[in-house]
């Protein structure tokens, strides 16, 4: 796994034990250490500033009423990435049902995200970064866009991502394909046009 | 090999996605296989992109602000609550008009039934409904329209609360005072819905819930 804000510290029974209690001090404590954490990943999948922020504030609801069943035999990021990474996946698939248009569809068609101002911290890099992702997983089914996004982008092994999102290892290698195979014609489309700048 | 088969292995070119067996295959074909090769050679500038992907790292840029949007979602000492978006257009709205909608049907519906529909209420032994059924109609109804949305938004996550649209989709097309009875008939089986740890048997259990309802009412 690779580095991520927060994700090497661990809390301490201690605090774990405050917000079983539901003391709101400790609790608050435990957002602070974690939110950054849980963002980072929801914003790489969803893609969209608000539908991130959304499942962080999901995400510590959850951990608030199901805390009693966190067991701590298991890291609490690794719950906490579970958690995320579900709600992720419950977002992509109602917003297929739903026929959203999010962002990231929208970026694709050359209008201008409308949070740009609000990405002030990222650097111009990240920024295009996002840009081109956005862009080229836009056709992805929402199994091969998550496949892509842990195991690409995240760098998790295949036999991670088969554990968090519950499928065989044989099913994440065909999703994994399938979405480089996607996204490499898209490259070379955008890369022959002139749309991506490398 | 086919270069079919070929092409599907060169796109799984990470550390550990094939197997020795794989491989060797792989690298015997691609001997013999002038296409194969070249779509191999290719392919390296795309490794480079995907490599480059990883160090992507999106930053909050105001955590002070969410942190206090998640302390004041956050339910009071035990009393579970239904989240608040983030989001201030559009969703939101939408969102808060659908739960206005509901809550004001759900309570018309309780407000008349409660008293009437012992049934289903008794369904539940927990003590929090027979609590329920010792206060004023008034309690009952806020109570049961509070604890049926969280099961829901516990359950569907955020479609949860769009009760009319996505959460009773997997049903058959229901009017709004159908929707109502059944919203009556979760909020009696909290406990039992409570009880289950994994959503999927939870999903499980409301699809019986419903269906066993609706071949008994209907
Ligand atoms: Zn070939």
């Amino acid at each position: 796994m690779r580095k991520d804000t927060g994700k090497n510290i661990q809390p301490d029974t201690a605090l774990i034990g405050s917000c079983i209690k539901k003391d709101r001090t400790a609790f608050k404590q435990l957002v602070t250490m974690y939110q950054q954490y849980a963002y980072n990943l929801a914003f790489k999948i969803l893609l969209e500033e608000e539908d991130a922020k959304d499942v962080v504030q999901e995400t510590f609801i959850r951990i608030w009423n199901h805390i009693d069943n966190y067991r701590k035999e298991i890291l609490f990021t690794t719950w906490m990435y579970r958690i995320v990474t579900n709600l992720c996946y419950d977002k992509l698939k109602s917003f297929k049902r739903k026929n959203h248009v999010s962002l990231h569809d929208a970026a694709g068609q050359g209008i201008n995200l409308t949070n740009e101002t609000e990405h002030n911290a990222d650097s111009a890099e990240n920024h295009e970064m996002i840009k081109q992702i956005r862009r080229l997983s836009r056709g992805l089914t929402t199994k091969q866009r998550m496949v892509f996004i842990l195991r690409d982008i995240q760098g998790h092994s295949v036999k991670e991502v088969s554990e968090v999102l519950n499928m065989s290892e044989g099913a994440v290698k065909t999703n994994l394909y399938l979405a480089r195979m996607f996204i490499r014609e898209e490259f070379y489309k955008s890369e022959n046009t002139g749309r991506i700048v490398r | 090999m086919n270069c079919h088969t070929s092409k599907k292995y060169l796109y799984l070119f990470r550390e550990g996605e094939l197997s020795k067996t794989e491989k060797a295959a792989l690298t015997r074909h691609l001997k013999d296989c002038n296409t194969c090769r070249m779509f191999a050679e290719k392919t390296q500038g795309f490794e480079y992109y995907l490599n480059s992907l990883q160090s992507f790292e999106p930053q909050l840029t105001n955590p002070e602000k969410l942190t206090e949007e998640i302390m004041q979602n956050i339910p009071d000492n035990g009393k579970k609550r239904v989240i608040k978006s983030t989001r201030l257009f559009g969703t939101l709205i939408v969102r808060v008009a659908a739960s206005i909608l509901i809550i004001i049907q759900v309570a018309m519906y309780v407000y008349q039934k409660s008293f009437i529909n012992h049934s289903v209420l008794s369904l539940n032994n927990n003590n929090q409904t027979t609590r329920s059924q010792n206060h004023d109609r008034q309690n009952l109804n806020a109570e049961c329209v509070e604890q049926t949305k969280t099961i829901l938004l516990d359950i569907f996550g955020d479609a949860g609360i769009t009760l009319r649209h996505s959460t009773f989709a997997f049903t058959k097309n229901l009017s709004p005072g159908e929707i109502e009875s059944y919203a009556v008939q979760i909020c009696a089986c909290s406990s039992e819905i409570e009880k289950l740890r994994d959503k999927e048997q939870k999903k499980l259990f409301l699809t019986n819930l419903i269906n066993k309802e609706m071949t008994l009412k209907f």
